[in-house]
């Protein structure tokens, strides 16, 4: 495989967003330690965060960023600017003083990128600021990230995340699932909590995780109450409802509702570490796209996951082998993180009954088929996770028809991305062709629009070299650099509107924008041998992606 | 009475003064020695001056005595360097005993010059002239450094309050410039002839190095005339134009709780409340008025005047008694004046004086005795222009693009395209030139400035602003003034000379920073130790020690502070460009904080 800095010995990771990120983080964390056995991994976390980093195994130290202290110096002004100035100013010099030779940021937030270019190690990947502090995205892997995350882009996501980010920091070897270490004291605790919850029944531990990061993502209450009840009936179970003391709100209704002596609510009574020995004590965990979830898959317990609204498996999907996935089949998921929903649909496409019997199924065993009448309503879709022979991440459909009609172009740009960035194969391919390029005819391609796209790379790539002569011309005409750059311009506009017009291409028009943007210098002919690079990536990508969608549409 | 033996004293001390002080040489010589009530007497340490049976000097010890008050004075003091201003002479015991104490930098004031000669009759103070710096007799002392040490003796203080209090009042001013730097509000009214003043108030405030904030409520005036559209009931029309003046008032009191301000200038006309003039004393405000117009025309000063720490008028007595009584603490006179920036000559088109030129004109809003003496000069190449003018003639006539409002920068051109500009003092009572007229008018001033000729009506006040029949041209009726056009138009080399000077001395002498100055002079006087109070707790003060642990982001915050941004981040963000240059360490430091601001604070609630 393609890697960029595959050497590391004082790694500085910046993650200071969320619990599930830094979960996500893990395989990248234990990859690096497992590839560079001597090297030390300092990890920078928000400080509500820090207790976590300390049972997630290969950091050997951990340097909190409290946000909050700092956004309350910056509330009151004054000369609370100055404190929280002083405070960050520290932790700056801190980290300096460190001398790390790698540094990753994978948070896409303005604030992280500038603590990378500010600690300025020798090299860097994910997410910084050029000196002039625009945004800089240091390698393709980074960039892909960013590209997928970029919402018109996620029908087209066909890596998780997880490996995205492992792949920016060029790590290789590592373990198939995230990590987290349980202690025996919390073992100890969750095991005492499960016996003073005095189940009636003996069947499985079932874990349910009822909330969500967002409302829009968390099935109804009804939902649950139905699934609990046939859980009982059907296996006998044992449920435990987890989460957090802030969502007893809608865990009490339900446990209301199915009034049991086998439904116990764990939410709120647990630390992160009693709550990861208590799913590791579950025989599976059903919930929707969460922390737990990415808990339950470190300590690994089993996941039956809904990606309801927003969550998209494919991005976020449990990083394990086994677990299942199902998402809903409909138009306008994955929805936008960033907006409200007020009529959630997708919430009634999965019925109760499916996610029992796949609970039901698991529990006997990894999951490679699935009864017909699960797939018949073709309102939802379900996946196991699975590793490919490289060891990514992948979704196997359980499905026997596969009706998304992006499925072709996804499996198409998976293939893309670990040819092209990976320097990985990937089996058999189309010879990219002209023709091919002009003839794809799927569902969201019938114009050739492809290649429309990889002329406008030429023309780009040709009008590069009348810049190049008219800078070298001296007694040239002024005007004349002028109107090749307006026509570059032109043509960096037309490459954009086919992203935008045309959905399946703006994955590979995005990379390319990200691309331009981290061109560096002021100097006409350094930016045009940049340049150059960025047109040829796109001219090849669009080639390999024609072959890789002719592949599947054919296959 | 001075002994004869005495008396011998005072050639040989007079030409020591001479020497040294020749002006108040010159002061002594031209007086009477002659003061009743005023007398020396012998102790057993020296001769004394005693007034009115009152000492100043100690009755018994005056040199013991003198030398203790020199000890305990200059106790505080953190450099004996300091320049020191000693208020009043007496017989100079004390004077004496300053130098003992390692004081080399010593000025006096001392009220009467009867004083100063009784004291240089009766002893030998030759060597004491010699050792100080500056001394003024009668008169303040015309420079004061910012940095003086005020140096009182009860003595003189109790036979000379109120010159000690103007002292005082004049060494804070000097002190209070250098380091009060207080943050100031000027609140102007919705609409009128003193919306103008608002902007200058804030340009000399900024150029006095002040952070300044203008609250222009002018734009809700369209609000304040629609109510009488809307309302025809004349009773129902004032509660609802009271309650949007309530409204703007409470607005200008949120604002200011908002971006707090140490200083509230309130110009004439300017909506505010009493409940939001007491609301902003309770947050530690001072709050003045400027009242710039006609006390006796415009009463509505009265129920306010308790309410205000200080008032400034453009009248003196009976002005000035008339708000004591109605319960002002401080009243004080302040004439307007002008804006070099914006009255000043300026070159036109031949276009734009085709537009705004003529022989004769006029700018002014239509007030009784306007309209009746223009219309007797209807006859001349006269042009009027501004608002509230009469329709039908000759007014039809004269009146210029429909009788609308103008800005300042359209007066300065009629200024300078006009041959003769009048300015004639509103009344609404009087049919001509008022006789009883004081105050002068702003016009005055702008008119001086931009360097056109007028001829201006006689006032009480204007000989000590401008000479007449030097730097401007009066006239006391309307047969005068008719007489005086045709006298210039025919004559107009004789226009430049009253121009130059009148220019001269308004630029120099009759500035808004010049009143500005003044006005917070006589502030610092009164509200020093509080408006220090303030500035020891202001939030900058506090910023700006704090972030000297960080030189080059005391820097960033200095210059932050001179622009008169609030003490906030933003303020620093607003200096950086992303785009526009390298970014040093320091800006990336505040763009982070920003970033974290932007997305920790700011964001709203919902957002993922």
């Amino acid at each position: 495989m393609r890697r960029r800095y595959p050497e590391k010995s004082n790694v500085l990771l910046v993650n200071i967003t969320r619990l599930g990120d830094m979960l996500q983080a893990t395989p990248t964390i234990a990859g690096i330690k497992r590839e560079n056995p001597g090297c030390k991994i300092t990890v920078v976390v928000e400080k509500q965060f820090q207790e976590v980093c300390r049972w997630i195994p290969d950091i050997d130290e951990v340097i909190s960023l409290d946000l909050t202290y700092v956004v309350k110096c910056l509330h009151r002004d004054g000369e609370g600017v100055v404190e929280a100035y002083r405070y960050f100013h520290e932790i700056i010099e801190d980290l300096r003083s460190r001398k790390f030779d790698y540094s990753l940021n994978m948070a896409s937030s303005a604030y992280t990128a500038l603590i990378l270019s500010l600690v300025g190690t020798p090299r860097m990947g994910g997410w910084t600021a050029d000196e002039e502090g625009h945004r800089r995205i240091e390698s393709d892997w980074a960039r892909l990230f960013a590209s997928s995350v970029f919402h018109q882009n996620r029908h087209y996501t066909a890596l998780n995340l997880v490996d995205v980010f492992r792949l920016s920091a060029d790590v290789i070897d590592h373990p198939h699932n995230l990590v987290l270490r349980v202690s025996d004291e919390a073992r100890k605790s969750a095991a005492a909590l499960v016996e003073e919850f005095a189940f009636t029944n003996k069947g499985p531990l079932i874990a349910i995780q009822v909330g969500a990061s967002q409302a829009k993502r968390q099935w109804r209450t009804e939902k649950f109450v139905s699934l609990i009840q046939k859980l009982l009936d059907d296996t006998g179970a044992r449920i435990v409802l987890t989460g957090t003391k802030a969502e007893l709100g809608i865990i009490d209704p339900i446990v209301a509702a199915v009034d049991s002596p086998n439904v116990a609510v764990a939410a709120g009574r647990t630390s992160i570490p009693e709550l990861a020995a208590l799913l590791e004590m579950s025989d599976i965990l059903i919930t929707g796209d969460t922390g737990t979830m990415h808990i339950s898959v470190a300590v690994g317990t089993p996941v039956i996951s809904m990606f309801l609204a927003s969550a998209l498996g494919y991005e976020t999907g449990p990083y394990a082998e086994d677990s299942i996935v199902i998402q809903p089949f409909i138009g306008c998921g994955p929805c936008h993180p960033g907006k409200p929903c007020s009529t959630i649909e997708c919430h009634d496409l999965i019925p109760p009954s499916v996610i029992s019997e796949l609970t039901r199924l698991r529990l006997l065993g990894p999951i490679d088929s699935i009864p017909r009448e699960l797939s018949e309503p073709a309102s939802y879709r379900i996946f196991r996770t699975t590793f490919d022979e490289h060891g990514v991440w992948d979704l196997v459909s359980l499905d026997p028809f596969d009706l998304d009609p992006a499925s072709p172009y996804r499996e198409a740009y998976r293939r893309l991305w670990l040819e092209d960035l990976g320097g990985l194969k990937t089996g058999r391919r189309s010879r990219p062709s002209r023709r091919a390029l002009r003839t794809i005819d799927g569902t969201f391609s019938s114009s050739g629009e492809l290649e429309e796209l990889r002329l406008c790379a030429l023309k780009g790539l040709s009008l590069l070299d009348e810049l190049t002569l008219a800078v070298n011309d001296l007694f040239g005409d002024p005007e004349r650099l002028t109107e090749v750059a307006d026509k570059l311009e032109g043509v960096d506009q037309e490459i954009e509107r086919l992203g935008y017009h045309h959905s399946y291409l703006g994955l590979l028009v995005r990379m390319f924008v990200f691309s331009k943007e981290n061109l560096q210098g002021s100097e006409i002919v350094d930016l045009s041998v940049q340049m150059r690079s960025v047109y040829e990536d796109l001219i090849r990508r669009s080639e390999l992606l024609g072959g890789f969608i002719v592949d599947e549409l054919r296959g | 009475m001075v002994h004869p033996r005495m008396s011998r004293f005072f050639e040989p001390n007079l030409r020591a003064l001479a020497e040294k002080f020749p002006s108040v040489a010159n002061q002594l010589e031209a007086r009477s020695a002659l003061v009743s009530g005023l007398q020396a007497e012998e102790t057993s340490e020296g001769p004394i001056v005693v007034i009115d049976g009152r000492p100043l000097d100690h009755p018994k010890l005056p040199r013991q005595a003198a030398q203790q008050w020199a000890v305990r004075s200059c106790a505080p003091l953190r450099s004996r360097d300091a320049p020191i201003i000693v208020f009043g002479f007496g017989g100079g015991y004390h004077l004496e005993a300053l130098p003992d104490e390692g004081c080399s930098d010593v000025s006096v004031y001392e009220p009467s010059i009867a004083v100063l000669r009784i004291a240089l009759e009766m002893r030998d103070l030759r060597g004491l002239i010699q050792t100080l710096s500056s001394l003024s007799v009668g008169e303040l002392p015309r420079e004061i450094p910012h940095d003086a040490v005020l140096m009182t003796r009860s003595l003189s203080q109790a036979v000379f309050p109120s010159e000690w209090e103007e002292l005082r009042r004049v060494v804070y001013a000097a002190r209070g410039a250098e380091s009060l730097k207080p943050t100031v509000a000027v609140l102007g009214p919705l609409q009128g002839g003193t919306l103008p003043i608002l902007p200058y108030v804030h340009h000399a405030l900024v150029k006095l190095g002040l952070r300044a904030r203008p609250i222009d409520v002018s734009p809700m005036a369209a609000g304040y005339h629609q109510v009488s559209a809307l309302i025809r009931d004349p009773f129902r029309q004032k509660m609802a134009e009271s309650g949007y003046v309530d409204y703007i008032s409470n607005l200008a009191v949120e604002s200011i709780q908002d971006r707090p301000v140490d200083i509230c200038i309130c110009l004439a006309q300017a909506p505010i409340t009493l409940k939001a003039l007491q609301q902003l004393r309770s947050m530690g405000v001072v709050t003045v008025l400027w009242f710039v117009e006609d006390f006796r025309r415009f009463s509505y000063w009265r129920p306010f005047a308790p309410y205000f720490d200080f008032i400034f008028t453009i009248q003196k007595e009976p002005c000035i008694s008339a708000m004591k009584e109605a319960g002002a603490a401080q009243v004080h006179y302040l004439p307007v004046g002008c804006d070099p920036a914006v009255h000043a000559p300026c070159v036109l088109s031949p276009e734009d004086r085709a537009r705004w030129g003529s022989p004769v004109s006029f700018v002014g809003a239509g007030y009784h005795n306007r309209q009746q003496v223009f219309a007797a000069l209807s006859h001349l190449p006269l042009k009027i222009w501004g608002t509230e003018w009469p329709h039908g003639k000759p007014f039809n006539r004269l009146v210029q693009e429909g009788g609308r409002r103008l800005t300042p920068a359209e007066y300065t051109k009629i200024f300078n395209s006009t041959t003769i500009n009048l300015n004639l003092h509103s009344s609404s009572e009087r049919d001509g030139v008022d006789p009883f007229g004081d105050f002068v008018n702003p016009r005055t001033f702008e008119l001086a400035a931009t360097g056109a000729f007028q001829l201006v009506d006689q006032r009480s006040l204007l000989s000590e602003l401008f000479t007449p029949g030097k730097e401007v041209v009066t006239f006391k009726s309307v047969a005068e003034l008719k007489d005086l056009i045709p006298y210039f138009l025919e004559n107009p080399d004789q226009m430049s000379n009253f121009v130059n000077l009148a220019r001269q001395r308004a630029v120099t002498e009759h500035t808004y920073e010049q009143r500005i100055r003044s006005m917070l002079g006589t502030i610092y006087g009164v509200k020093y130790d509080h408006l220090a109070e303030r500035r020891r707790n202001h939030p900058w003060t506090q910023l700006l020690e704090r972030g000297k642990t960080y030189p080059a982001l005391s820097e960033r915050l200095e210059r932050a502070h001179k622009r008169g941004d609030d003490p906030s981040l933003d303020s620093l963000v607003a200096e950086i460009g992303v785009g526009k240059g390298k970014l040093n360490d320091l800006d990336q430091e505040i763009l982070f904080l920003h970033h974290v601001k932007q997305n920790m604070i700011l964001k709203k609630p919902g957002e993922a």
